[in-house]
């Protein structure tokens, strides 16, 4: 450094660029630090991977791939299949979808081109609310307010509209993968209407001035110019929605029935990877730690996946055409 | 009413108590302990915190039991040398329990089942007890039988109780097995109508005279309620349906059921609901008509609004669950108390089904276990083993098992809970007694 | 005049413009029918989303808000006796133990995090690409794996529950979080500013320190607020490493309570007591997170509003 001062004064062009190489270089403990802890921080990942990995391997090894395909789970003894938590997974998120998704588009809509602009941002405040509220909150409310509505108003209603056939039939006790799914929509819609309203405000305005100007109505011009056009963004919107029901753990536990079964009807009491783990993990030795842990595995594979597909198609909504 | 009778239960069991300290005085076993409570300030025992947890069952025992331990200690000992920062008990479950203490989570890990109970040739407990080294083999490991209670079937037919009152409907153990594995399907069924003989419609000519009396039990279907998670309550009960009912408690194909801590799948019929916890149970019968269920005895003492069946005991009586009659039970089984001769060798002890008058048949005790010696072993529940900390946890637990004015099973009484037996109280002694600090005795009081 | 018109011969194009209007405004005013109605649908949907919110919020205020005492909020738990139906005492040492191990995560975690950030922000090798996709997809990751992680490799080592294990869970839990929301904080720093900064002859380090950060602080500090929040609200991995306490203690070796396990516990009580009480623990925990949230949206707006 001391040697440069010299040459300051009298430094041509090509010596400023230098310097600022040099200073570039000089700054290394500094790009050291930001390395060490970029990698430090991988390398924690890469322990916690591990540790889910290393638990779930007796389990793996013993059973193979009927930890995926078996049929019964009953923790202590065995069998370890984990179908059934896998159909209530899939199923109580597919639940969430159908709720969140209508009515999570046309929340982004409503904010983006409906709602005053006085109120717009209070309006979007309270969806942000919905995010802040912790999950096991919403397992309180579901279990106080919504189990006993489902058992003396909407499960007797539902059934007694379709005459108790399917999916309506079952025993009504509240506990069941339709009140999961209900509640896991709640959970996601704030997800889903921030992600879907970022990528509608990038469609271009000419669009949907050119849509107006054909004589294309408000509601025409929603429908058939800005959701397909922002059709990618909403799909990974919903992507990251899915993401974030697959794996909430408390709520579904709370209001789900903790009863591992293949569902036979909406009404059907389940339990879902995420729920299974939480609830019989602190019991779990042996050979039923490890099954868990080999659920909490396939958790992290299934909801990481749908992460990154959701990044990679929100990442291209957002980029400019 | 409660006063008296606790008062009575209070002679018999001190009565009992002075008899069972003689018989074990003389027999020398081990020297009986009275709940020290003395603390000096080299115990170092404000500064010790050791984690227990496990079986849901004990975690109003332990829960009040624990601040009023501290308190009663820094009376004796004064609050600068008594514990002060003891946490609270972890309500984990009765595995949870004994996967805690062998791993070295807890320090107590309580359990409705003690551990390594045999059944049908296999140990529950396997999984954890693999004999690899000192930590998972059972005799390493003291059992402290610390509350009594029992299990209640809680029904839920709200027609009867219009017509009835609470409390009437008569089950005995073969249609509780009947029930659970799907042979019995309407509450009407003529097994159950028989036991219930004044749930009945009756018809009178103008005489007076009866002409017809029907069953009325409604003709809707019995759900049967279960725990889908491990719990020892469930182990009760299938265990006093093996013990009643044996072959005839049996799967849809027709095998034996034997008792465990979950029922396992196919033994349970297709309408069943499964539950998680107590109050999952509780939960699923309050919301379904026709459904019943076991649960353990808070729910029934706190007088929900749902009521229990009166159970027909060894004795042909049909009895109610209260604290007398689980009283009752445990003392039919004062002959054949736990087996006394040495560490871990308590498992499978079961009082379900006793003979005597006036006794509720569905009862057991609930276990704390403990390493028997801490030496060497690092840390015990977050606190490094020393003499000082097992001297705390093995003080608790001499302490918890005391039936005087400070002991701790008048902390189980005003939970709801029966004081142990004094036969039982005497083992719990002798167990603590058997802890030890590199082959050291503690040297309790 | 009249006569003379109306015994014109109609005019084909004007009736046939008649025709044409007349058809149009009935499909107009039949589109603009369907339109509103769709309109109004949409903002109907949007009202419908804000009555769980309503019912949450009802539900904890007129649950939860008669426990809410400065006793409750003060003092230690007490067991309930099944007899005696006595007093649960309060939540005292719950709301210290929330408190110790979220702020402890977060102290663990936001060096980390904008290290990461800035990191993210300022390198587009393959390497940092890479981090960057995790960092992301750990955002989304359940957080109930953070607890067996904890538990595997905190408790079972340690022979330990304590609050340190919840502190591990929540910390790994914040890192991507607060990285993600600094590195967007950092990138939206207009490159203008660095390149003037390292015109200066400033060494990157001294850009970031007296450029960048601070110009970059609003969202920082709303994504480590939220995340403080998120994270205090978490109940899967606490569950699974925390214990139990009812005692006061700072120390996060030992067994700790929290508001989120207690609303739990309590939630499936067998006393109709902590039943009721599971309500204000839970109105006591959202406002704990509520202050958060709203606070980092106060923080940020307050800043952006200095900087003008």
């Amino acid at each position: 450094m001391k040697e440069n001062t010299d040459t300051d004064t009298q430094s041509s062009g090509s010596e400023v660029a230098e310097r600022i190489r040099r200073s570039a270089t000089s700054d290394r403990p500094y790009q050291f630090l930001l390395r060490g802890t970029a990698l430090f921080f991988g390398a924690v990942i890469v322990v916690f991977v591990w540790s889910v990995v290393h638990t779930a391997w007796p389990a793996i090894s013993t059973f193979g791939f009927g930890l995926v395909t078996g049929s019964s789970w009953v923790a202590g003894t065995g069998p370890y299949g984990a179908l059934p938590l896998l159909t209530d997974t899939v199923l109580t998120t597919l639940i969430a979808l159908v709720f969140a998704v209508p009515i999570g588009l046309a929340s982004a809509l409503a904010l983006l081109f409906l709602i005053p602009q006085k109120i717009r941002s209070t309006a979007s405040s309270l969806i942000e609310l919905l995010a802040a509220v912790p999950s096991v909150v919403y397992g309180l409310w579901g279990l106080w307010y919504l189990v006993p509505w489902f058992t003396k108003t909407l499960q007797p209603f539902l059934a007694g509209v379709t005459g108790g056939r399917w999916p309506f039939n079952g025993p009504q006790e509240g506990f069941s993968v339709l009140l999961a799914g209900l509640v896991l929509s709640i959970m996601i819609l704030p997800t889903i209407v921030a992600i879907s309203r970022d990528v509608i405000s990038v469609v271009p305005r000419d669009l949907i001035e050119g849509g107006l100007s054909l004589g294309a109505t408000r509601g025409q011009v929603f429908l058939r110019v800005v959701l397909p056009s922002a059709r990618t963004g909403i799909l990974g919107a919903i992507a990251l929605g899915a993401g974030r029901a697959l794996g909430e753990t408390i709520a579904v536990a709370m209001v789900i029935g903790s009863n591992p079964q293949i569902p036979h009807s909406l009404f059907t009491s389940g339990a879902t990877l995420a729920s299974t783990i939480a609830t019989q993990f602190g019991e779990a030795s042996g050979s039923t730690g490890s099954a868990l842990a080999a659920l909490a595995l396939m958790l992290m594979v299934i909801t990481a996946s749908v992460n990154a597909g959701a990044r990679v198609l929100t990442k291209r909504a957002r980029m400019p055409r | 009413m409660k006063k008296t009778l606790r008062g009575k239960l209070f002679v018999a069991v001190a009565t009992m108590g002075l008899l069972s300290t003689l018989a074990v005085t003389t027999a020398g076993a081990a020297p009986s302990l009275n709940g020290d409570l003395t603390f000096a300030a080299s115990d170092s025992a404000n500064a010790i915190n050791p984690a227990m947890g496990g079986s849901s069952f004990d975690e109003p025992f332990f829960n009040a039991a624990i601040p009023e331990f501290m308190s009663d200690a820094a009376k004796v000992s004064g609050s600068a040398n008594a514990p002060q920062g003891m946490s609270l008990y972890s309500p984990t479950g009765s595995s949870a329990g004994k996967k805690g203490v062998v791993a070295g989570t807890y320090a107590v890990g309580a359990s409705d089942v003690p551990m390594g109970t045999v059944v049908n040739g296999t140990s529950l407990d396997a999984s954890i007890l693999t004999n690899t080294n000192a930590a998972t083999t059972l005799n390493s490991y003291v059992q402290v039988p610390v509350v009594l209670g029992g299990v209640g079937l809680m029904y839920n037919l709200p027609s009867l109780k219009k017509k009835f009152g609470k409390d009437t409907v008569i089950l005995n153990s073969a249609a509780l097995a009947a029930i659970y594995d799907g042979s019995i399907t309407k509450w009407n069924n003529s097994a159950i109508c028989k036991l219930n003989p004044k749930i009945v419609t009756v018809k009178k000519n103008k005489k007076g005279k009866v002409i017809s009396s029907k069953c009325a039990l409604p003709n809707i279907p019995v759900v049967p309620v279960y725990r889908a998670d491990g719990s020892g309550t469930t182990f009760i009960f299938m265990d006093y349906l093996n013990q009643t009912q044996g072959a005839n408690f049996k799967t849809s194909s027709g095998a034996e059921v034997y008792p465990n801590t979950t029922f396992n799948q196919g033994e349970v019929p297709s309408n069943a609901l499964g539950a998680q916890k107590n109050a999952g149970v509780a939960g699923d019968i309050e919301q379904t008509v026709g459904a019943v269920g076991y649960v353990e005895y808070s729910y029934i003492l706190l007088q929900h609004t749902l009521p229990a069946a009166l159970i027909v005991n060894a004795a042909h009586q049909a009895q109610v669950l209260n604290q007398t009659s689980v009283a009752a039970d445990a003392a039919a089984f004062a002959s054949k108390p736990p087996s006394e001769s040495g560490a871990g060798v308590v498992s499978n002890y079961s009082i379900v089904n006793g003979t005597n008058k006036g006794d509720y048949p569905i009862a057991g005790y609930s276990w704390a276990i403990v390493r028997q010696d801490w030496n060497n072993l690092g840390t015990v529940g977050g606190a490094t083993a020393n003499l000082n900390s097992e001297k705390l946890v093995a003080k608790f637990l001499d302490w918890a098992v005391q039936n005087g004015a400070t002991g701790g099973q008048n902390v189980a009484k005003e939970q709801g809970y029966v004081p142990l037996p004094s036969y039982v109280q005497a083992v719990a002694e002798q167990q603590v007694g058997l802890m030890t600090f590199n082959s050291q005795s503690l040297g309790l009081s | 005049m009249t006569d003379l018109l109306t015994q014109l011969p109609p005019d084909p194009i004007l009736e046939r413009r008649a025709i044409i209007h007349a058809r149009a405004a009935k499909t107009i005013r039949r589109r603009t029918w369907i339109s509103n109605f769709f309109l109004a649908a949409l903002v109907a949907a949007f009202l419908i989303a804000l009555i769980p919110l309503g019912s949450v919020i009802f539900a904890l205020i007129d649950r939860g808000l008669s426990s809410i005492t400065w006793n409750f909020l003060s003092t230690l738990p007490q067991q309930p006796s099944l007899i005696a139906q006595n007093s649960i005492g309060g939540i005292g040492n719950a709301i210290e133990g929330t408190v110790i191990i979220d702020g402890l995560a977060g102290i663990i975690a936001i060096p980390i995090a904008l290290l990461v950030g800035l990191y993210l922000s300022e390198s587009s090798s393959r390497i940092a690409n890479f981090l960057r996709a995790i960092v992301e997809i750990m955002t989304g990751l359940p957080s109930i794996l953070l607890g067996v992680f904890a538990y595997e490799y905190v408790v079972v080592p340690m022979k330990a529950f304590s609050g340190l294990a919840g502190i591990v869970a929540l910390s790994v839990l914040m890192v991507p979080v607060i990285a993600k929301a600094s590195e967007l904080a950092f990138r939206g720093v207009p490159s203008t500013l660095r390149e003037a900064g390292l015109a200066l002859g400033a060494r990157s380090s001294r850009v970031s320190r007296g450029v960048i950060i601070p110009a970059a602080m609003p969202g920082v500090i709303t994504g480590v607020l939220l995340s403080l929040a998120r994270a205090m609200g978490e109940t899967a991995p606490i569950l699974l490493v925390i214990g139990a306490s009812g005692t006061w203690g700072w120390n996060p070796m030992h067994q700790m309570s929290s508001l989120p396990l207690l609303t739990y516990n309590y939630s499936g009580s067998q006393y109709p007591s902590q039943r009721a009480a599971a309500w204000g623990v839970a109105l006591a925990l959202v406002a704990m997170v509520m202050l958060l949230s709203l606070g980092s949206r106060f923080v940020s707006a307050r800043m952006r509003k200095e900087r003008r």
